[in-house]
């Protein structure tokens, strides 16, 4: 099947015309030959299509191994009375449906069903794990054949689902089809070892080998903090030195590495802050300690306990008081939440959102503010699924940017019920084929809709506009989203962090922090 | 004892063990990763916009606020007004509710059915002209709690099942079990509403049954539509442990135990001890980079070289 652009929802103005929309690029056959792409004419996995039947039948059976895994209490302790409960009481009443994004911007595609992709996993679950499944599963009617075609769309499918879990907040039963994306994603990661290649090879292993996801070493990362204390200086007149591997201090601050690279103004931000604060706290250049990130949150529990408690030992090593988690959606959610009971002992050092700490911040009156060096633009705020319908962390950011920007407005719907960015659970690294032509045109849509909607009154470019994303992994996603549209071209709109806003207000720093610039 | 009492016995015997049995299997399932999901309705002060103690500095300093009451009314909403449903598929929430409220309003009927045969077998007068305003009372809301119970029931059953059978959305992924848990419960509040206007409109027989029952005595001579309607509850009960249905038991645990644990661990804690257990498990997943045969602690701790 290929996916027709001419049937997703139409968009608000100025991409109501479909000449604006972006294409969904068609595989090539050398690409169609090589990797699976039988499921929507995508291919987000790259997944190579196995030479001989014989391979075919490994895969299978290494499959239908996990699955009993996924179901047994010793090997998925983590995740086991969840997944149970969701695979026992679904009533398929579509809900979940209703509440997905995807499902509803793609023009409502059986496949993005939440309960579609449970579904199958539902059925396998039936014939090939519970007693006397075989039997049963022909009388009901639920009968499914066991194949590579299905078990290759199964494993593309799980990657067109960002974790969001919208669909487990809509459940009347508290079914989460979310976290069935998430185990599909792990019996192939943990079972078979397939995973796409930005969130293991790339991703957790090249974390906890060289430092980072990004592949920065920690003489790299070293180099770039030297880079922006120049730009610091140059910037702002403001000298002062990174506070690097400091034991004894407050806090360990845990940024995504990827804000080093990609948006360095992030951090600088938070270290012109917290300077200007007098806050005790302390970046890490140990392997693995100046990245927050934790991609095994999204596909792989073994990966996720590594990557966290490497966090913990780090901190541990320090002895600081706290862990401050900087503006990363899935590093709050892996490290405060999802990980919390494995940190024990004296691992379990307590962790702090950095929206929270930057709140105190501000309401403390430590910063002289002024949020009329703000007031050049109108502003909306991005709420991160991982941070907010996840984490319960919904007031500080409003209250920081209703602090500093004069001009708030609140996308609808907001909080805990926001639309995800379309980058979710690993989408915004995964730069493979087509796959981020979908992310852009099916994935982000529910987004694009949403700030062209707040902001439909000041559409044109003669009004600057920012969406606050507090939140690397959005940022990245609405990048590239705003970049497929041409949406600072078109509409002037403008995307970035939260602490860049504190930045921006500041008194001590004459020249404008945000440069009006697209990045 | 008449055949109709030994299987009505034998489905309520069924009915409860395995309520009981899937009860105890899925709280005895180990210890889970969590996975909470806001609002949270007992985060005191915060429910409102589904806030967290997150939002607090130095959070584990301060004494956790939870509200109780704040639980209850969210289960309360839930129970009686299927909230979500009402907030996220309203169609659906149309024949839902009354098909929810018919099955309340049949457990109630029971009770009162049950309270009644106790006040009889206590030796009260429980006849049509007893004195007494009590007894009145229960008698009349037998007979409003009964037709409320079948009235709705039938609205209900017969709407989702007709959603389900005529709306593409829901036909395409409907099973035979979905048409048959509907058509079941239709076939039993269509059989009630019948018995009841056509042979017990006071319910004497039906409080007779379960007064028989209570006290294990023979149940008597009974009309067709009443023996009818006891067969399918019997029907019903022995089959509902084995069904979906049973999603009163998992919303339990998936409220409470999955999307509202939000319980942090702590040194020395039973969520720290059962934790420390389950990292004891051996590892047998395959993939190179998991640490097969050694215990989740140990393979966690590696570092470098993950797998090897």
């Amino acid at each position: 099947m290929a996916l027709d652009s001419a049937l997703f929802l139409p968009l608000p103005p100025p991409y109501d015309k479909l000449d604006l929309e972006p294409k969904i690029r068609c595989l090539t056959k050398e690409q169609t030959e090589r990797y699976e792409c039988g499921l929507d004419g995508v291919s987000g996995v790259m997944l190579p299509r196995p030479e001989s039947n014989n391979d075919k039948r490994a895969m299978i059976e290494k499959f239908l191994s996990g699955l009993k895994r996924l179901f047994n209490g010793r090997d998925n302790w983590t995740f086991l009375q969840p997944l149970f409960l969701t695979m026992e009481y679904c009533a398929k009443c579509q809900t979940c449906s209703e509440a997905c994004q995807i499902f509803k911007e793609s023009g409502e595609i059986e496949i993005y069903r939440p309960g579609y992709r449970s579904g199958v996993l539902r059925r396998l679950y039936k014939k090939y794990v519970k007693s006397g499944g075989k039997i049963l599963s022909r009388i009901s009617g639920n009968d499914i054949e066991l194949t590579w075609d299905l078990l290759a769309r199964l494993l593309e499918l799980s990657y067109r689902c960002t974790i969001c879990r919208r669909c487990a907040q809509a459940c009347p039963i508290g079914a989460d089809n979310g976290l069935v994306t998430r185990e599909i994603r792990k019996i192939f990661s943990q079972e078979l070892g397939i995973a796409p290649r930005q969130l293991h090879e790339l991703g957790t292993v090249q974390h906890l080998r060289k430092g980072s996801s990004t592949g920065m070493t920690p003489p790299g990362f070293l180099d770039n903090v030297e880079f922006m204390e120049d730009e610091i200086r140059n910037k702002t007149g403001l000298d002062f030195k990174w506070p690097i591997d400091n034991a004894g201090a407050d806090i360990l601050l845990l940024h995504n590495a990827g804000e080093y690279l990609a948006w360095p103004e992030n951090p600088e931000a938070f270290a012109i802050i917290l300077e200007a604060a007098g806050i005790s706290y302390t970046l890490s250049s140990e392997v693995s300690g100046y990245d927050g990130v934790n991609y095994g949150v999204w596909y792989d529990d073994m990966q996720l306990a590594r990557v966290a408690m490497r966090h913990a030992e780090i901190a541990r090593k320090l002895g600081v008081k706290k862990i401050v988690i900087g503006e990363c959606g899935h590093s709050h959610k892996a490290l405060t939440i999802i990980a919390d009971r494995i940190l024990t002992g004296d691992l379990n050092i307590p962790r702090e959102s950095s929206l929270t700490l930057l709140n105190e911040i501000v309401k403390s009156g430590r910063l002289r503010l002024d949020p009329s060096r703000n007031a050049d633009m109108h502003v909306t705020l991005h709420d991160p699924c991982n941070m907010v319908r996840l984490m319960g962390i919904v007031q500080p950011q409003r209250e920081i940017v209703k602090a500093v920007c004069p001009n708030f407005r609140e996308m609808t719907p907001h909080g805990v019920e926001n639309f995800c960015c379309g980058g979710g659970s690993g989408f915004a690294i995964m730069p493979n084929l087509n796959f981020p032509d979908w992310r852009h045109s099916v994935a982000g849509r529910g987004k694009l809709r949403q700030v062209l909607d707040v902001f439909q009154d000041i559409i044109n470019p003669e009004y600057n506009k920012y969406v606050c994303a507090p939140c690397s992994n959005c940022k990245g996603q609405i990048r590239d989203l705003f970049s497929a549209y041409a949406v600072f071209e078109r509409c002037n709109i403008l995307y970035g962090g939260l602490a860049e806003l504190i930045a921006n207000a500041m008194t001590d720093i004459k020249e404008p922090f945000l440069q009006w610039e697209w990045r | 004892m008449p055949v109709l009492q030994i299987a009505i016995y034998l489905s309520l015997l069924i009915f409860v063990a395995g309520i009981v049995i899937k009860t105890i299997r899925i709280s005895r399932m180990p210890i889970h990763l969590r996975w909470d999901l806001y609002p949270i309705p007992h985060e005191k002060g915060k429910e409102r916009y589904g806030g967290s103690r997150y939002e607090d500095s130095d959070w584990w300093t301060k004494p956790v606020q939870s509200s109780i009451s704040g639980e209850i009314k969210e289960i309360a909403r839930e129970i009686f007004g299927l909230k979500t449903l009402y907030r996220c598929n309203r169609g659906l929430w149309y024949f839902s509710l009354p098909f929810h409220l018919g099955l309340y309003a049949l457990i109630g009927l029971f009770v009162l059915l049950a309270a009644g045969a106790l006040l009889i077998l206590w030796g009260v007068d429980f006849s049509a002209d007893s004195a007494s305003i009590f007894v009145k009372l229960i008698r009349a809301l037998t007979v409003v709690v009964g037709a409320l119970g079948w009235t709705l029931g039938i609205i209900g059953s017969l709407g989702l099942l007709l959603t389900r059978a005529l709306r593409r959305n829901y036909r395409e992924f409907s099973s035979v079990s979905n048409y048959f848990d509907l058509l079941l419960l239709l076939a039993l509040f269509a059989a009630g509403l019948s018995a009841w206007l056509s042979a017990d409109l006071s319910y004497e027989f039906l409080r007779a049954i379960v007064l028989d029952l209570i006290s294990f005595n023979a149940i008597g001579e009974l009309p067709a539509l009443v023996k009818i309607e006891l067969a399918l509850a019997a029907i019903f009960l022995t089959y509902l442990p084995f069904t979906t249905m049973t999603h009163f038991v998992g919303k339990f645990f998936t409220y409470h135990q999955v999307r509202w644990q939000d319980k942090p661990n702590a040194p020395g804690s039973r969520i720290e001890r059962d934790v420390i257990e389950a990292l004891g498990n051996r590892v047998s997943w395959a993939a190179p980079h998991i640490s097969t045969g050694k215990t989740w602690s140990e393979g966690a701790a590696e570092r470098g070289e993950p797998g090897k």
